[in-house]
């Protein structure tokens, strides 16, 4: 016992402690006790004769193809995330008459009650910095900013009215991808491959590749697996020197040898598995058997440089180096290859104006630069290779930007730049089943609110679900005594840009 | 002081009463029961009183719920085996009661089963009245069959009747079910011009050219949280398109007779009339009308245990997706694994196989295949023509390989053939009039798309120039 507790105190600690016998254990709790065993027992006997949920899993062999709910449209998803927010007022969300009022106060209706992440006292109000066009035959607005994504406009479907409750990069990261803000949920990839397992067994089923030069903020936890097995966690791959770190046998250690101390090591946790019964040991033996088949078929298709030129040309990558262009030809590669999910995660979209790079008329630019063309390259790629209809693509943020100018603690940033914004946001999806030159949502004529057509995260995940083939509300996972699901207790399919 | 209207009060009261004698009759039945106990004989004093009290509260019942009836509308025949089952729980109460008073002992058991299973079956038709047919047992997924809608072909929208040919049949397929002959909630039905215009017991629904008047479209776009949002919560909700018809014809005065061209349109209007036109609307069947057996269950996990990616294309079907993407080549063994489940096989894929005469007839022989890729191989003109027998293909992947039109030729069984994928083949550009006179309405992908390199694709923009 600590010294610095009072005598006294300590005295009635003795006391009580020494109240707590064997014998008012056993009579106190014994009932509990009783009463749990017996939920137990009984959910165990599935005595409603309930729909049976959760999958029935062969641990040994996780990754085995199973079936959906229903025959999805989609085989594969790519999604791809602008961690850190981009602006949708610079990009798709067109708002003329904001630019009436840039410069100006924002009025103090938008303030009250409302709780910014940076903003102080009242912003001025900031125009679009960008210029804006309908494009294709859909009339969908996309700015001069992303001038390749522009003439693909038809292949998009846009969700206008996009709402968070998260206004902090991670919660809302994590809220995006794993249906929660706070940690310990499986991400949505992991959903998916634990529901449809992959199609190609020297594969891994979801694969993430991230850019920008920094982890997204939520960190692994947003591809993590939370309480699913841990197989299902997305597999982080480089595009740059090896494409899995440690993939290669180490000097002097060739084939047979590294055959023999996988066996080896495997036939230890055999031992341990019938010991214990515990079904993460399975799963690591076959996490130790993908990792040995994965040695030869990763490099493989990681490695971009047999592409030939025109397909660089095209994406605009190149290899060697690490960027978001070749991450978005690797994603296109490994769905080739039958990996059921890819998820991007590039860095940078942050834009508050603290400093250039933050800046909404020169970072922000930039950012847009390097993903147009392969953006553009990919969905135009998948098209031609009989991929784009099977293949989802997802594009979006974490929340959106305000309409305001950010004044950091009340004082006019240096730069242009926007706050972060949870009220509404534009994501886009393609391909996979979804409507060609969609658009579903309105906000109101500055943007700052979602007026028609609103849908959060969840609605967003239900729908990805959907086109797997999956009703979300049937993909379950038991966990702590109740079955789990990504959208928790909401989402709607968002039918209105299925086609 | 506003006119009450007493009989819609206590009409609308039945729902709450009714709870009252299942719950006090039952109770009764239980303590008959459980008194027979030596321990629990001292229950059984209370038993008289009980069956009164529930007979009592039967009666109440029985008199709301024939209130009630007169004020609404439900389905004729369910409310009268109700109303029937009703009234004799009521009478078989009192006739405990009254077995009870006169100690008839070997009466005793034998009504108390009698009133048992009457106020269960009462019970369920009345729950069947207002949660509709099939709702208790629906976790078990025995959901009654949806009606098939049969989609118009609809050539020119604009040649097509408004009402006729695009509000009815949303009408048909979202608002019929509790608003039509079958059923009519809230006295209302939708399934005529009569109908319509005369609205339900609150009044008019539809006002031509009052949109904010006609109940029928506020409803719709409601909230869907709220209570009065329609159609309710858990049915088929109208799609955005949908709602924008019904706005756009309501405002334009709810024509019974009008062509869509008759009726102003703005761009939005007409984009979304578009739609509703026959060759657009019409889905895709995504599964085979007819069944098929279970493949042999060895065949299908052999293949399993080989690394073949192969699992039922959903839920409970025999229909099975296949993929050996995994596979630079096929063996004679997998060949015959697939041969005995040749009929089952919906979607194939073996892209960059070596293919050699016995992969293309092993293929061939999977009569029902909807979907093959077929990409980065060798596969020739004349392998290609085998394909020929597979007239339910809809998706052929044939990109990266030496295809020329000559072999596409050959392929004019494949009338369902909807996407065709020819990107890195000898088919050209060219050659395209050409596929869509052999196969009318695919979509051929020639590909070879460029995403030209612009200056500003690798300019960094940096702060002063």
């Amino acid at each position: 016992m600590a010294k610095n507790i009072d005598p006294i105190q300590q005295e009635a600690l003795l006391q009580a402690t020494q109240q707590v016998t064997r014998r008012y254990f056993f009579k106190d709790c014994l009932t509990g006790m009783g009463a749990m065993a017996l939920g137990n027992f009984l959910g165990g006997c599935n005595w409603l004769g309930a729909k049976e949920d959760a999958l029935p899993l062969d641990t040994s062999n996780p990754f085995m193809p199973r079936s959906p709910h229903f025959p999805g449209k989609a085989k594969s998803v790519i999604y791809l995330h602008m961690a850190g927010a981009p602006s949708q007022l610079e990009l798709f969300d067109y708002k003329p008459d904001l630019l009436k009022l840039d410069g100006q106060d924002c009025p103090q209706s938008l303030l009250e009650g409302k709780k910014f992440a940076f903003i102080r006292g009242v912003p001025k109000m900031l125009g679009p910095q960008a210029v804006f066009q309908q494009r294709g035959e859909s009339g969908a607005w996309i700015s001069d900013h992303l001038p390749h994504l522009s003439t693909v406009a038809d292949e998009l479907s846009f969700l206008k009215a996009v709402q968070t409750d998260q206004f902090n990069h991670g919660p809302a990261q994590l809220l995006m991808h794993t249906g929660a803000p706070r940690l310990g949920r499986p991400s949505i990839g992991a959903w998916a491959t634990y529901g449809l397992g992959s199609e190609n067994s020297n594969l891994p089923g979801f694969v993430v590749l991230t850019s920008g030069g920094h982890f997204p903020d939520a960190g692994k936890s947003v591809w993590g697996s939370g309480f699913l097995p841990s197989v299902y966690q997305g597999v982080q791959c480089r595009s740059e020197g090896d494409p899995v770190l440690f993939l290669h046998d180490p000097q002097g250690m060739d084939r047979d040898l590294r055959r023999a101390s996988i066996d080896a090591i495997n036939q230890a946790n055999q031992q341990t598995y019938t010991q214990f019964k515990d079904p993460e040991i399975v799963s690591r033996i076959a996490q130790y058997e993908m990792a040995y088949r994965m040695q030869m078929s990763v490099p493989e298709v990681m490695d971009i440089q047999n592409e030939p030129q025109y397909i660089h040309e095209m994406y605009g990558s190149k290899p060697g180096v690490a960027s978001f262009a070749n991450n978005v030809l690797l994603a296109r590669k490994l769905v080739e290859k039958g990996v059921r999910f890819v998820q991007l995660f590039d860095w940078g979209w942050d834009s508050h104006g603290t400093d250039p790079n933050t800046a909404i008329d020169y970072g922000f630019i930039n950012k847009c630069r390097t993903i147009d063309k392969p953006i553009t390259a990919l969905l135009l790629d998948l098209k031609q290779r009989g991929l784009l209809e099977e293949t989802l693509v997802v594009w979006g943020g974490e929340f959106g930007r305000t309409p305001m100018q950010e004044n950091r603690d009340g004082k006019l940033n240096p730069y242009k730049g926007r706050d972060h914004h949870p009220e509404a946001y534009t994501m886009w999806m393609a391909g996979g089943g979804i409507k060609r030159g969609g658009s579903f949502g309105e906000t109101d004529e500055i943007g700052y609110s979602a007026i028609s057509g609103k849908v959060t995260a969840h609605d967003i995940q239900a729908t990805i679900l959907h086109q797997l083939g999956f009703d979300h509300e049937k993909l379950t996972y038991n966990f702590q005594g109740r079955p789990f699901r990504l959208t928790d207790v909401n989402g709607t399919v968002i039918n209105e840009i299925i086609s | 002081m506003p006119d009450i209207d007493w009989l819609l009060l206590i009409g609308h009261f039945h729902p709450l009463l009714v709870h009252l004698p299942v719950g006090i009759l039952m109770w009764a039945i239980v303590l008959q029961w459980v008194s027979k106990l030596p321990t629990f004989s001292n229950l059984s004093a209370a038993i008289p009183a009980t069956y009164l009290v529930g007979a009592v509260m039967a009666i109440l019942s029985c008199i709301s719920g024939w209130v009630l009836s007169t004020t609404a509308t439900y389905p004729a025949d369910t409310l009268n085996l109700h109303k029937w089952l009703g009234i004799a729980v009521a009478v078989i109460a009192i006739n405990q009661y009254i077995v009870y008073q006169q100690q008839w002992q070997r009466f005793k058991a034998p009504v108390s089963v009698l009133l048992l299973c009457l106020l269960m079956i009462a019970g369920h038709f009345g729950g069947t009245l207002t949660h509709g047919e099939g709702y208790l047992t629906q976790g078990l997924g025995i959901v009654p069959p949806a009606a098939t809608i049969v989609k118009k072909n609809i050539p020119n929208i604009q040649e097509a009747l408004v009402y006729e040919d695009v509000v009815k049949p949303v009408l048909e397929q979202k608002c019929y079910s509790c608003h039509a002959s079958l059923k009519q909630k809230g006295g209302l039905r939708l399934d005529s011009q009569e109908w319509l215009l005369k609205g339900g017991e609150d009044g008019v629904v539809l006002r031509p050219g009052n949109l904010m008047g006609s109940e029928l479209y506020k409803r719709i776009i409601l909230d869907p949280l709220e209570e009065k949002h329609m159609p309710p919560k858990g049915k088929l909700q109208l799609t955005d398109a949908e709602s924008r018809m019904i706005n756009w014809w309501i405002s334009a005065g709810a024509s019974f007779h009008a062509k869509a061209k008759d009726i102003a349109q703005t761009e939005q209007i007409k984009k979304l009339l578009t739609s509703f036109q026959g060759d657009v609307v019409v889905e895709e069947d995504v599964l085979p009308a007819e069944a098929v057996d279970a493949a042999p269950a060895n065949a299908i996990q052999k293949l399993q245990q080989l690394g073949v990616a192969i699992y039922p294309v959903s839920k409970g079907s025999n229909y099975l997706a296949v993929n050996f993407v995994a596979f630079a080549e096929v063996d004679k063994n997998m060949l015959v694994l697939l041969g005995s489940i040749s009929k089952q096989v919906l979607w194939l894929k073996m892209p960059g196989i070596k293919v050699d005469d016995a992969v293309i007839n092993a293929i061939a022989g999977c009569s029902h295949l909807r979907r093959l890729s077929i990409e980065h191989t060798g596969i020739t003109d004349t392998q290609l023509a085998v394909f020929n027998r597979l007239t339910s293909l809809r998706y052929l992947n044939i990109t990266d390989t030496k295809i020329s039109i000559d072999g596409l030729q050959k392929l004019d069984q494949l009338k369902q053939l909807r996407q065709l994928y020819l990107y890195h083949t000898m088919v050209l550009q060219s050659d395209v009039p050409k596929i869509r006179q052999y196969f009318p309405g695919v979509t051929a992908d020639i590909g070879d798309y460029r995403v030209e390199t612009l200056v500003t694709d690798t300019q960094v923009l940096r702060v002063g120039g």
